[in-house]
């Protein structure tokens, strides 16, 4: 999704999923995948939507907040 | 808030969340691979890659352990366990520092236990701040044919020059008792009388406390066994009675319940006990215990040998008002004041004694009637044992003192010889130095790899330990690097010179330096 502007190890994603997952925002189950392969999936919850929806808002709010001061500064 | 829960209730579910985790971080792991595979590199390479994108997987799942719970506790039980086990290595260090402790520490305790019971605890009755003691001061003594005191009288309190005293006579408590106003109850204490004691058992002197009839009901204290003295006990002609501490009932009658009831004779008198005073109040002034107490009212037939200071004639319930001897305690009246109280007692004292008939004082001697809280007056405890307590107080305080020198000294002692150990775990780990016994990631692997006290060598079937410094590189060791040498320093594992199959393309999240230069050269 990032087009490797951003770019974290795999691994670093666990701390976020358990703090999602303790938040009631996602839920994980285990499954299979196309080629057989147990797999943890994770799926978003309607308190996660509900968080979601919020965050943005907030996250747009703040960075458009950011954007308006640095271009009146230019 | 439920983040909080959850964490709190992975504390308690630790191997399992741990096995959820390995597990999710193995089929991922399993995952990346296969995709690299289906990318068309070969299977060795593509687990190594998977790994590379993968990052630190000891990293990860420290990270996954700090999110999910309470990783300071954890921590804390860690360290905690590591003490213990440190601790049990050197039994005999372990036993010396404990004793030298104990040592220190408990004559700290005992001795801060006696002066908690000697100099700060109050006196043994109901609401001690509410029971005043009688002191009159005046320019001249008295004149009166009998003069006896016996108990402390604390110091003048009136900021005059000249007497203070704490005795009055019968007569005059009897009046004290009706100023219903300012107290609620008002009781005397006649002195210390010796007793032959019969009836028990081979004859003994014992002594008994005179006191009247609202002694116990005065100072709040009610009987363990039986009952204490009624006012009615109180009156000549009344059946004589006695009610006994509990010290001297476990002593002499050894705490038999049917020792109420009976009768014993006291200087030929026969006395009928009738109860047994609660252990907590071994009498008024806990430096002087009673063995039992008696009601004024048989003074006259116990006789007159009191023990206490006397002047002019003895005392007796007979002798008029112009014999001074009995202590007086009131508990004032839980709406009035103390200067309330006193201004009403002091009025009547003042009158009584100029009463020309009487001529106690002279108006120029300025007699006044003071009354004292009795905690400040009644402190014989204090008085006798404050120097030596604070003695030994100090002294206590200095065995510890020193017992945390020998202690520090061992401890420094002990840390020279596990210079070694120190050296290695430091070499192992020299970025965790923060923390040298506990390493705040990959903990378990290293301790354990570092621990174990057989020397270990990697060149045959160490699937265990191999896999486990995998784990904790982050990355597969290759077949060579097995062949490298471990040997055994004490009891401590040192590597040598460790290289590995494929050096990873950015470090790992365990920088490799603390895997490869570790030397004992």
């Amino acid at each position: 999704v990032s087009e490797d502007l951003l770019h974290l190890n795999q691994g670093t994603l666990y701390p976020a999923l358990v703090r999602l997952e303790q938040q009631g925002r996602i839920k994980g189950t285990w499954g299979k995948t196309d080629s057989n392969r147990e797999a943890k999936f994770y799926a978003i919850t309607k308190a996660g939507e509900r968080a979601l929806v919020q965050e943005t808002l907030r996250w747009r709010r703040m960075t458009g907040l950011v954007e308006k001061l640095l271009s009146e500064g230019a | 808030m439920r983040r909080l829960l959850a964490q709190i209730a992975n504390l308690f579910r630790g191997r399992a969340a741990e096995r959820e985790m390995s597990r999710e971080i193995e089929s991922h792991l399993a995952l990346l691979e296969e995709s690299f595979r289906t990318r068309g590199l070969p299977p060795e390479e593509a687990k190594v890659a998977a790994h590379r994108a993968y990052g630190g997987v000891e990293r990860a799942k420290e990270l996954h352990r700090e999110a999910r719970s309470l990783v300071w506790l954890e921590h804390i039980a860690k360290d905690v366990r590591y003490a213990v086990r440190n601790l049990a290595r050197a039994r005999a260090f372990t036993t010396v520092v404990v004793l030298t402790l104990a040592l220190g520490i408990g004559a700290n305790t005992a001795i801060f236990s006696l002066i908690d019971a000697v100099l700060l605890r109050s006196l043994p009755v109901r609401d001690p701040q509410k029971l005043v003691v009688f002191q009159w001061t005046a320019h001249n003594s008295p004149n009166t044919k009998g003069y006896y005191s016996y108990m402390s009288c604390g110091s003048s309190n009136a900021g005059t020059t000249g007497e203070h005293g704490c005795s009055f006579s019968y007569p005059m408590f009897r009046q004290f008792r009706a100023l219903q106003d300012a107290f609620s109850s008002v009781t005397a204490l006649g002195g210390n009388v010796g007793l032959n004691l019969r009836g028990n058992g081979p004859a003994r002197f014992v002594h008994g406390e005179l006191v009247s009839g609202e002694f116990f009901h005065t100072l709040g204290i009610g009987a363990a066994l039986g009952r204490t003295f009624r006012p009615a006990d109180d009156v000549p002609g009344a059946p004589p009675v006695a009610v006994l501490s509990n010290g001297f009932w476990q002593s002499a009658f050894g705490g038999d319940p049917a020792a109420v009831g009976r009768t014993v004779w006291l200087n030929n008198v026969p006395v009928t006990i009738v109860g047994v005073a609660p252990k907590e109040f071994p009498s008024l002034d806990p430096a002087i215990a009673r063995p039992m107490w008696l009601p004024l009212s048989l003074q006259p037939q116990l006789g007159e040998n009191l023990n206490g200071a006397m002047d002019g004639d003895k005392p007796s319930l007979r002798a008029g008002d112009d014999n001074w001897w009995v202590y007086l305690i009131a508990r004032l009246k839980p709406e009035i004041t103390l200067d309330k109280a006193q201004a009403a007692a002091d009025a009547f004292f003042h009158n009584d004694v100029l009463d020309t008939t009487k001529k106690f004082f002279k108006s120029g001697d300025a007699p006044r009637l003071v009354l004292i809280p009795a905690p400040q007056v009644i402190t014989g405890l204090h008085d006798r044992f404050s120097t030596l307590l604070t003695i030994l107080m100090t002294a206590a305080a200095l065995v510890l003192l020193v017992a945390c020198a020998n202690v520090a000294g061992l401890m420094l002692a002990r840390s020279a010889t596990r210079q070694r150990e120190l050296a290695v775990r430091l070499a192992l780990l020299p970025s965790l130095l923060v923390s040298a016994s506990r390493m705040p990631f990959d903990y378990c692997e290293w301790t354990l790899l570092i621990e174990s006290s057989e020397p270990l060598t990697l060149n045959g079937d160490c699937g265990r330990t191999r896999r486990r410094i995998e784990s904790c590189l982050g990355l597969p060791l290759g077949a060579r690097s097995l062949s490298e040498r471990i040997v055994a320093w004490d009891e401590w594992i040192v590597f040598e010179g460790a290289t590995r199959a494929h050096p990873p393309a950015k470090p790992p999240a365990l920088a490799p330096a603390t895997w490869s230069t570790t030397s004992r050269h």
